[in-house]
């Protein structure tokens, strides 16, 4: 009879239940509701599924999917080397998470945006590069909140490139700048990326008159395919030149631009755009996820860093539309300002924002393309961004 | 290569001011804006020159629009005619319709013939 109770108690104390904290229950119901936003509400799905499922896997008690028993070469913080123990022994996520500690997966990502990205709007009409720099005013403003706030240089820079609204990019950075924020960095980032549809039309509405939104802009001028090669080669260069920071993901998103322009790769091209982009985004995501463990996650500092990314995600808008405001005024009405809202560079989320906001105003209205040029602009200006302030404070 | 920032290079552990981060936040943010402000001038540029490009290969080609074409003769890639009814339709979404009309058919665009395209109410 003892020995079956003792079976029982070895059972239950080996069961993942015996393990649970309220911190597990309270990131599993987190990844729970992620996962309805991204599968019912279908907000960001291809993002926001693969960090939820990260998430609950990291939060079942006993799983261990992240133990690094290298103690620390895995990109760990704070575990304990197992003596004797192999790297391949630790946990399936930790040894992915190496692509994430060595920026390998953030680069991947943006050979993939670089292939799916279009740049003849922007190259059609160079103003776009204006309103995407303008939309990077929330990254600065997050930057100097958090300073304010009490977090160090490279903490409160890892932060505030939230406001790039670019999770690649904030990966990145925050890898380099402060690897102990990652994790809610990386969610934020990709939270209010899928929340744009949420977070921009009140601030865009705001901003605006609805003589402003209603502003039907003239038609994109044709752009040959010489320029479209010729584009990410010298701006990969002249951007080398002054920041060369910046290299590491710009290179790789004008890498994979030149794969989709030059016509001679096209199978590079699609495998960029799709097989390697999903498979990347798949184990990013699932890393990424996987950081927020709830023992680590749940503190008052993970909250700073939510609302903090919300403000700057909010300023990067503002922006964008005021200067698209300034640019209507300037350019006698021909500009619409809400496609400076598509400056941060959630693409092809904000230039979709600023279309939906537009035809609500003007329902023959068609700013898509308009959007798109500042929307990859932004692309850009997060990387110049990033560039910097890890020229800054690495 | 010495990898450390130019903050730590320039003020070591010392703590962040309120001035100081407002100085980084300017430059940073004005960097940004001259980065894009010099990519946006020679994309005005290259446009500059390939538009003037175009236009002189244009008047080479000494092309002669008040040509007309015989009956039957099918018209260039880039031109159309005729009158299409548009009714609860923007010309926009008629475009739109048009091109994947085209696309789905196979057949060109300058080859179809539209009399006129339609919202149909799903209720109705």
């Amino acid at each position: 009879m003892e020995l079956i109770f003792q079976v029982i108690k070895g059972l239950w104390e080996n069961s993942g239940l015996y393990a649970l904290t309220w911190q597990n229950i309270v990131m599993l119901l987190v990844a729970i509701t992620f996962l309805y936003l991204g599968i019912g509400k279908k907000f960001e799905p291809l993002v926001l599924v693969p960090i939820a499922f990260g998430m609950l896997l990291a939060n079942l008690p006993g799983a261990d999917v992240m133990k690094d028993v290298t103690g620390g070469f895995l990109g760990s913080m704070g575990q304990e080397p197992v003596p004797g123990a192999m790297w391949y022994e630790s946990g399936i996520l930790r040894i992915l998470y190496v692509g994430v500690k060595s920026s390998i997966f953030p680069c991947l990502v943006f050979l993939g945006v670089g292939a799916m990205t279009d740049f003849g709007p922007l190259l059609s009409n160079p103003v776009s590069l204006i309103l995407g720099a303008a939309a990077q005013l929330g990254i600065y403003i997050a930057f100097l909140v958090a300073i304010l706030l009490g977090f160090e240089p490279a903490q409160a820079a890892a932060i505030a490139i939230i406001g790039g609204a670019d999770g690649p990019t904030a990966i990145f950075l925050a890898s380099k700048l402060a690897a102990e924020l990652l994790a809610p960095i990386a969610l934020a980032a990709y939270s209010y990326m899928a929340l744009i549809p949420i977070i921009q039309p009140p601030i865009m509405k705001a901003l605006t008159t609805e003589k402003e939104r209603s502003v039907k802009m003239e038609q994109l001028r044709k752009v040959s395919k010489t320029e479209k090669i010729i584009f990410p080669i010298v701006v990969l260069m002249l951007v080398a030149f002054i920041l060369p920071s910046a290299v590491p993901l710009l290179g790789m998103f004008m890498l994979g631009n030149l794969l989709r322009e030059c016509g001679v790769t096209d199978r590079l091209s699609e495998t960029a755009q799709n097989a390697l982009m999903n498979t990347v985004t798949i184990m990013l995501g699932v890393c990424v996820g996987a950081t927020a463990n709830g023992a680590d996650f749940i503190q008052v500092r993970t909250l700073g860093i939510v609302a903090l990314g919300l403000a700057a995600f909010i300023f990067s808008t503002a922006g964008g539309v005021l200067i698209g405001k300034v640019l209507y005024v300037i350019t006698k009405g021909k500009i619409n300002p809400l496609i400076g809202a598509a400056g941060v560079s959630a693409v092809p989320m904000a230039a979709r924002v600023a279309q939906n906001e537009g035809k609500k105003y003007n329902p023959t209205n068609f700013l898509l393309m308009h959007a798109m040029g500042p929307n990859v602009a932004g692309v850009i200006g997060s990387a110049v961004a990033a560039g910097f302030l890890l020229m800054m404070f690495s | 290569m010495n990898t450390l920032g130019i903050y730590y290079k320039l003020y070591g552990d010392a703590p962040m001011t309120v001035s100081r981060a407002l100085l980084i936040t300017a430059v940073g943010f004005l960097l940004v804006f001259a980065v894009l402000a010099i990519i946006a001038m020679f994309v005005k540029l290259m446009g500059y020159g390939f538009d003037k490009k175009i236009k002189k290969t244009m008047l080479q080609n000494d092309m002669k629009v008040t040509d007309i074409p015989e009956k039957g003769t099918p018209l260039p890639d880039n031109e159309s005619q005729g009158n299409l009814v548009l009714t609860d339709v923007s010309e926009e979404e008629a475009a739109l319709i048009m091109a994947i009309v085209s696309n789905q058919s196979g057949v060109p665009l300058n080859r179809l013939q539209f009399n006129s395209i339609k919202l149909l109410e799903e209720d109705k």
